[in-house]
């Protein structure tokens, strides 16, 4: 939790501390399993037997289930939404707020763009890890918050055999609720100061 | 690669490069959107922000309610493009935007078009628009892609 107030935020200040610093190297608590890829696929209706059937996976191209690319690799490269691991970088407290640990003023998340290269299939079975480092932070408003902070991290995942499998560009808006941003609009009026 | 009747596809037919052509149109598919799907969009990803689950916070967030997350839109485009690319076809690129939200009670439609092809060394790839389309709120997550597909001389 955050709710640092705009005119407190040094910006520059967090950009100096945290672009380019390693966060996370986090690594897949279980390998890749069936269950989490039938799930995945039932969540958008893929009937694709290459991620659900392991008897024509066999026969195919890959000789086995493989993740379908779109599933998020970070599903098995970290140690999973619960229980936490501190180690991992993936504590509660960071996976809600999203913001990576990155100083903001706001303290609610939602994803803006993504960019996936997907490089080797990943193969039930496989263990991955991943190295997430933040690559951009900088200001942008939207209409909830004039003071929305841009978060950028690059993500490069690997395998068992320290091969790259995925890299992911991915861009996070972190902002004030409407409640914080009435709470410091009342603070500039007692102050006379302009957030 | 052929579609057996009204959506179904088959899987173990290949896609080859050379049947491509700039222009083509993926037709894609639907997706009405209940709070059945809501609910495996959180068991599909595992995302827990609360924005995807909990009416309360969405709105103290300034969201008009929960929304679909960014795990369920990369499936949806990326079951769009495995669809399509066949038994060998490798997504090697797949990048998009939020630009709007997808809510319970729409429906949503995947879709794509081949804006290019080119050889780059032994690899025969494919570039694509993609888009997700919402019946009530237009375009919510345009993006692009590269697909990798085998050449009959293969």
């Amino acid at each position: 939790m955050s709710n640092t107030h705009p005119d407190d935020y040094d910006l520059d200040a967090v950009r100096a501390e945290w672009i380019g610093r390693l966060i996370s190297e986090a690594k897949g608590r279980y390998p890749v399993e069936f269950d989490p890829i039938r799930r995945h696929c039932h969540m958008v209706g893929d009937l694709n037997p290459a991620f659900l059937d392991p008897d024509v996976a066999a026969e195919g191209p890959y000789a086995g289930v493989i993740m379908p690319p779109s599933m998020l690799p970070a599903y098995f490269a970290a140690s999973g939404p619960w229980p936490p691991n501190e180690a991992s970088g993936t504590d509660a407290e960071t996976t809600a707020v999203f913001s990576f640990g990155v100083p903001t003023p706001g303290d609610r998340g939602i994803n803006m763009e993504v960019q996936w290269e997907f490089l080797e299939p990943v193969r039930v079975g496989d263990r991955l890890r991943l190295e997430l480092r933040i690559a951009d932070v900088f200001k942008k408003p939207i209409k909830l918050d004039p003071h929305a902070i841009w978060i950028v991290t690059e993500t490069t995942f690997f395998n068992q055999h320290e091969r790259e499998v995925a890299r992911w560009r991915n861009t996070m808006l972190i902002h004030r609720s409407p409640e914080q941003v009435s709470r410091d609009a009342e603070r500039d009026v007692q102050t006379g100061e302009g957030a | 690669m052929t579609e057996k009747h009204s959506g179904e596809i088959d899987y173990l037919a290949e896609r080859f490069w050379e049947d491509v052509s700039v222009g083509d149109e993926l037709a894609g598919f639907n997706k009405n959107l209940d709070w059945t799907e809501m609910a495996l969009q959180v068991s599909g990803s595992q995302d827990w922000n609360r924005v995807h689950h909990d009416v309360d916070y969405a709105r103290d967030s300034g969201m008009p309610g929960i929304f679909y997350n960014t795990g369920w839109t990369t499936g949806m485009l990326g079951r769009l493009l495995t669809d399509w690319a066949g038994r060998s076809g490798w997504v090697e690129k797949l990048s998009f935007q939020m630009r709007g939200m997808n809510f319970s009670g729409t429906s949503v439609r995947a879709y794509a078009n081949v804006t290019g092809k080119r050889l780059e060394g032994d690899r025969a790839l494919v570039d694509l628009d993609i888009f997700l389309e919402n019946d009530q709120a237009g375009v919510t997550s345009p993006g692009k892609a590269t697909v990798r597909l085998p050449m009959k001389n293969q």
